[in-house]
């Protein structure tokens, strides 16, 4: 201890000197204003480099934890995925209305599963007998009609596609024309493509008419899109049209459908049965 | 007594010489700004010799920081003077041993020495004054084209000044 006071008293001109140059550098850096602008400007150059080289030496470190950190959120996102999820909901939406008694009631379904390459196709969708989904029930997206519930399980059903050579049928309405009659069908080549059959040749059918679901029908509600007239093809021997029909729906991109519930189904039936059993 | 009675004078007399007329020489031509005389060194230069270092160096420091009060300079007088006043020590430390022992302190030991080496000295000390003054005033300035021909500038005005009141104020003592 008394040496080191003693070499401090020995070496007391340069600690001195090196006090007084600290102070007169403080004085200077606290009173000029270029200096201190000068000094400022250096010191804040000189640590963010100096933070800079701690922060790379610490990225090496903690690239393992950061990696687990990344995988864990990785994961963490991928479970928020749309594709994940499984629409639960059995909510059925309605609209209350005091002056129209609601007649149909839609569902919203996903499809699972989808075809266009076959003579007949199908679509699995991700409702069922739990949803209150029954056979012969309409499927339509919004972009246009999409088929006909064929089997119901618990949770999953069927629908056949319009893209079925002769299984489903649907009558059309020519919208500019207000007209029904004829069918819609497909003739199992192109699926982007269906035929409109049954159209007298005297009716003004046009190129660019738009078919939609006709009022008659009790699967679908009315003005429910089909296709669009693309072409008009007429022979002498046939007194119908043969229309080529582009589909409104391209069958092979649908992700979502609604299902449609016809409310007054039961009553219908139940009518037209006895109007048969009246009248054989 | 008296001695201190002159340092005091000399001081006052420098401060008044830097003030009233080197601060005011404003050179017409278009270098004029490199040329920044600090007489001030002078003083520092001519400091007893007798004294001890940390007499010197606290000296220095409080006469640089006077020096500073009048010429809102805050602190960049102060530190080079300290600067000078440390090393000082050692480049008259035989000056100090030669003349010790004799009662010569009185007059300036200056004249003791060959003229040479008052040049060296002199133009040495002026020129590190004048070097680390300007560069801590003129912080981040291109060195070679503004501190340097400063310094050379100003230090060699100064040693003139420096020489012309050295034979002024202390006549050489005849052995």
């Amino acid at each position: 201890m008394n040496s080191i006071f003693k070499y401090i008293q020995r070496k007391l001109h340069v600690l001195l000197f090196l006090l007084l140059e600290l102070f007169c550098i403080i004085i200077i850096v606290r009173n000029n204003v270029y200096q201190s602008a000068y000094y400022f400007n250096n010191t804040k150059k000189i640590s963010a480099k100096i933070n800079e080289v701690n922060n790379h030496l610490f990225d090496y470190v903690a690239l393992y934890q950061k990696n687990e950190a990344l995988t864990n959120e990785n994961l963490m996102l991928r479970q928020h995925l749309k594709s994940n999820y499984v629409i639960e909901s059995k909510k059925i939406f309605e609209i209350n209305d005091t002056v129209y008694k609601q007649r149909y009631k839609y569902l919203p379904a996903q499809i699972i599963a989808n075809s266009t390459n076959r003579a007949n196709n199908y679509i699995t969708i991700n409702r069922g007998k739990a949803s209150g989904i029954e056979q012969g029930m309409g499927v339509f997206c919004p972009e246009g009609v999409v088929g006909i519930v064929e089997r119901v399980s618990e949770n999953y059903s069927i629908v056949v596609s319009l893209l079925s050579t002769n299984k489903f049928k649907i009558v059309p309405k020519i919208k500019e024309l207000s007209y029904t009659k004829g069918s819609v069908e497909w003739d199992g080549k192109d699926p982007l493509f269906l035929a409109l059959k049954g159209i007298n040749k005297y009716e003004a059918l046009k190129v660019g008419n738009h078919l939609v679901t006709s009022p008659y029908t009790k699967i679908f509600p009315e003005n429910i899109p089909i296709g669009l007239v693309s072409e008009i093809k007429q022979s002498s021997s046939d007194p119908f049209f043969k229309a080529t029909i582009k589909s409104s729906v391209n069958f092979g991109k649908i992700q979502n459908v609604y299902i449609v519930i016809d409310l007054f189904k039961s009553e219908i039936e139940q009518l037209e049965k006895q109007t048969i059993i009246s009248n054989p | 007594m008296i001695n201190l009675l002159k340092q005091i004078a000399v001081f006052l007399l420098l401060i008044f010489i830097q003030l009233f007329i080197l601060n005011n020489l404003i050179l017409g031509f278009n270098f004029g700004y490199l040329f920044q005389p600090q007489i001030i060194v002078f003083f520092l230069l001519l400091l007893p010799v007798s004294y001890t270092h940390v007499q010197q160096i606290l000296l220095a420091f409080f006469s640089g920081l006077l020096v500073d009060f009048f010429f809102n300079s805050w602190g960049i007088h102060a530190a080079v003077s300290t600067l000078i006043g440390f090393f000082r020590y050692y480049v008259v430390l035989d000056v100090d041993s030669a003349i010790s022992g004799r009662d010569e302190d009185n007059k300036a030991w200056t004249s003791k020495k060959s003229k040479t080496w008052k040049w060296f000295y002199f133009l040495g000390f002026t020129t590190i004054y004048h070097f680390f003054f300007i560069l801590i005033e003129s912080l981040g300035r291109n060195f070679f084209s503004y501190v340097l021909p400063s310094v050379i500038v100003s230090s060699l005005f100064t040693f003139l000044l420096i020489l012309i009141l050295e034979n002024l104020l202390y006549k050489p003592s005849r052995n």
